[in-house]
């Protein structure tokens, strides 16, 4: 069986199919709406278990909003989410799909609707409503990005770290301190920071209690959104010493969430490029750096500051900036900025294509090429 | 004889003096920075990068204050002490001879005014008897001089010989009259597109009357800039100006920087925690930590020999591919109460006796490389 870095490549913990998620803007006298925020348009991935899968990109190019989309904190607008789903039931649900598409029959389709629906209903996240909905937060978590923010100044570390375990009923009341203080020493806390409020604490450990306050339900899945982006050089790499050794003892999958290029080189298993809601490239994360295929991949790596001055590099940097997603660019999203653009680019939007060894990239030329 | 250098930072200390106690944020700090070149400053938050620009701008706020210490810029070949200076001598050199870029834009630009404003802001305070000129020749320029025009030349003859005076003052405050400012403006604006347009703006003509949220990160970004180069500046402090832009961007601006050192001739002064960043633009590294510069050299020798253990532990601190993270042990000390002797002292892997009872010396230890450690030297 083919593995990268000891992750098993076939076993999928979540299948991501065509989602969307606009953001509608409001305006005139009524407040209807005059536009939409392609902030995710139709994105498709899998994420395998115990992978770290990176996503990366510019700001405003929607990489939070498929995270948290994906873990249902915001509500889709289109798609299906599968977590923790057999494959032989996928499978079904996708030739449900194609003959429902290729049936006339009006009885026949209205069966399979049903029969549709009520897959839906039981697997896909997407459609979660209530109680099912609260079990799946047990399973799926977040770290945010900046942990002076997402951690209550009026709590106290141990009632953080706890609330999860109370609002879930998972153990007894009167065990969760225990809980608690087991997690905290596995991520570098000890018993002298219960009796603490958050502003107590430097910014790295401050850090180290919302990825406590993440695991303390002990999911499978974690989103990790840029928890990396407000310490400094020398704390960054304690954390991500943490989230590598967390990984590996709680059989825990990423969704590394950074615009980063260094960390995400150093921490993931395999690297989605995201442009302007769409996924440009997605690869294994050392073909990502050592050959990237599509040009604003290139650019990216390129415009990475490298620390090394012997290096000098010569490049021209990207022109311009990431348009509005209000109004994205025809056909391919990339072209206004892209060094290669030919005629095709201005037209047609290229789609995701495998480009040979798992290499998915949506670029023209690309495809000519490899036709 | 050496060349001069544009700014000599001597030992200089400072103080804040807050109610949990008084923070000891530099302790001593020996800094130069030569003609035309571009320093970098590194260290994590709150070892005192910013607060060392700030003193050199004269613009450190109480409960901030400068305890002992030198610092001397060399303005048009005069020396002068900024910490003798009183407010109003300081005020003529703050924003001609010295200028900052700072972090935030788009906390730095003033919301209600657009960027034409902002930017004449600071050449009618530096350099408005050069504009005045400007504008009285093109209007002697001018073929045909109607009534209103040979009104205009004489207020500017005035305004020219004294660009204060009262009269003049008092006109602007009149409607109707003040228009014979217009002319003047006229050459603010020619200069505010001409700087704009040397900055790399696609549309400066637009840029100038847009206001502040008007704009995206990267142009605002170069709005700042534009603003502190206005009036060719000796020293450009640019404190983190690319932390909270794109790479993309910020490979723009790098490069913009880099484009404009060579244009302007001036020295700049480069704060970052980003060591890629480091490595990319500058020529000399000064390595700071808790509140002391530990290590000044130029940046290949710095990052091919780094001799004090701090900056060696920071280098190895960059995540690299393919191999375990190293990270420092330990978290910053606190400046209230800095341990004694060296401040590195307790994270450090090579610490001695003597390391926590005497301060080291900021010692040459080669050819432009100083560094603060007792492993060196003596």
């Amino acid at each position: 069986m083919p593995s990268i870095r000891g992750v098993n490549m076939s076993e999928k913990i979540l299948h991501i199919k065509s989602l969307k998620k606009y953001y509608p803007v409001l305006g005139g006298v009524f407040r209807r709406k005059i536009a939409e925020v392609k902030a995710v348009d139709n994105v498709s991935l899998e994420i395998r278990r115990g992978e770290c899968f990176g996503v990366v990109g510019e700001s405003g190019c929607g990489k939070t909003t498929l995270a948290k989309t994906t873990i249902r904190i915001l509500e889709p607008t289109e798609g299906h989410i599968y977590f923790n789903v057999d494959e032989e039931i996928i499978s079904k649900i996708e030739k449900l799909e194609q003959n429902l598409m290729s049936e006339r029959d009006k009885k026949t389709k209205s069966t399979i609707e049903a029969e549709l629906r009520k897959l839906y209903h039981q697997y896909d996240v997407a459609k979660f409503k209530g109680s099912k909905l609260h079990r799946l937060r047990r399973e799926m978590q977040i770290v945010y990005q900046d942990p002076t923010t997402s951690l209550n100044p009026r709590m106290l570390v141990k009632d953080i770290v706890g609330e999860p375990l109370l609002i879930h009923r998972v153990v007894e009341k009167k065990k969760i301190p225990e809980k608690v203080l087991q997690i905290l020493k596995k991520v570098g806390l000890g018993e002298q920071h219960l009796y603490r409020y958050p502003h107590e604490f430097s910014g790295g450990q401050r850090q180290r209690i919302a990825i406590a306050r993440a695991l303390v339900l002990q999911p499978k899945f974690v989103v990790l959104d840029e928890p990396t982006s407000s310490v400094d050089v020398s704390v960054r790499a304690q954390l991500l010493e943490l989230f590598q050794t967390l990984q590996k003892d709680m059989n825990l999958t990423y969704m590394f969430i950074t615009h980063d290029l260094n960390v995400v080189e150093c921490i993931s298993n395999r690297v989605a490029v995201m442009y302007l809601g769409k996924i440009v490239e997605l690869a294994e994360t050392g073909k990502i750096f050592s050959e990237p295929l599509h040009p604003y991949t290139r650019a990216l790596t390129e415009s990475a500051p490298i620390p090394d001055p012997t290096r000098k590099k010569m490049r021209a940097p990207l022109k311009g900036e990431v348009p509005s997603p209000i109004n994205p660019p025809a056909g391919c999203r990339f072209h206004p900025r892209c060094p290669l653009a030919i005629d095709i680019c201005r037209s047609k939007e290229p789609i995701l294509m495998d480009a040979g060894n798992n290499h998915f990239v949506a670029c023209h030329l690309m495809t000519k090429s490899t036709k | 004889m050496e060349i001069e250098n544009i700014v000599d930072v001597e030992n200089l200390m400072l103080r804040f003096y807050t109610y949990e106690g008084i923070v000891e944020a530099l302790d001593g700090v020996n800094l130069h920075i030569k003609p035309n070149e571009i320093l970098g400053v590194v260290g994590e938050t709150g070892c005192g990068k910013s607060v060392t620009s700030l003193a050199i701008l004269g613009i450190v706020m109480p409960p901030g204050r400068i305890e002992n210490g030198k610092i001397i810029i060399n303005v048009n070949g005069k020396q002068i002490d900024i910490l003798k200076l009183h407010e109003e001598a300081i005020r003529k050199i703050r924003g001609k001879d010295i200028s900052m870029v700072f972090q935030e834009p788009r906390a730095y630009l003033n919301p209600v005014y657009t960027v034409f404003d902002q930017i004449s802001e600071v050449l009618i305070e530096h350099r408005k008897q050069e504009f005045i000129n400007r504008a009285l020749q093109t209007l002697k320029n001018q073929p045909k001089k109607s009534t209103i025009t040979n009104f205009y030349i004489s207020i500017y003859e005035k305004w020219s010989k004294n660009p204060n005076s009262l009269l003049i003052r008092f006109l602007s405050k009149i409607p109707i009259l003040r228009r014979f400012q217009n002319p003047f403006k006229k050459e603010l604006r020619k200069e505010v597109v001409q700087l704009l347009k040397s900055l790399g703006m696609a549309d400066p003509e637009r840029v100038a009357d847009s206001y502040p949220h008007e704009l995206s990160g990267g142009m605002a970004q170069r709005v700042v800039i534009a603003m502190a180069l206005a009036c060719n500046p000796t020293l450009l402090i640019c404190d983190e100006p690319t932390t909270n832009l794109d790479v993309t961007v910020q490979a723009q601006i790098l490069e913009l920087i880099r484009a404009l050192r060579a244009k302007f001739k001036s020295s700049i002064l480069y704060i970052t925690h980003d060591l890629g960043v480091i490595a990319e633009l500058c020529e000399r590294v000064a390595v700071m930590y808790a509140g002391n510069v530990v290590e000044l050299a130029p940046v290949i020798e710095l990052f091919k020999n780094p001799l004090h253990p701090y900056t060696r532990a920071l280098l190895e601190s960059i995540p690299r591919p393919g191999q375990p993270f190293k990270s420092i042990p330990g978290i910053v000390p606190s400046l209230i109460n800095p341990p004694k002797g060296c401040r590195f002292n307790e994270r450090c892997n090579y610490a001695m006796d003597i390391c926590y009872k005497i301060k080291p010396k900021f010692i040459k230890v080669k050819e432009d490389h100083f560094v603060a450690c007792h492993l060196y030297g003596e």
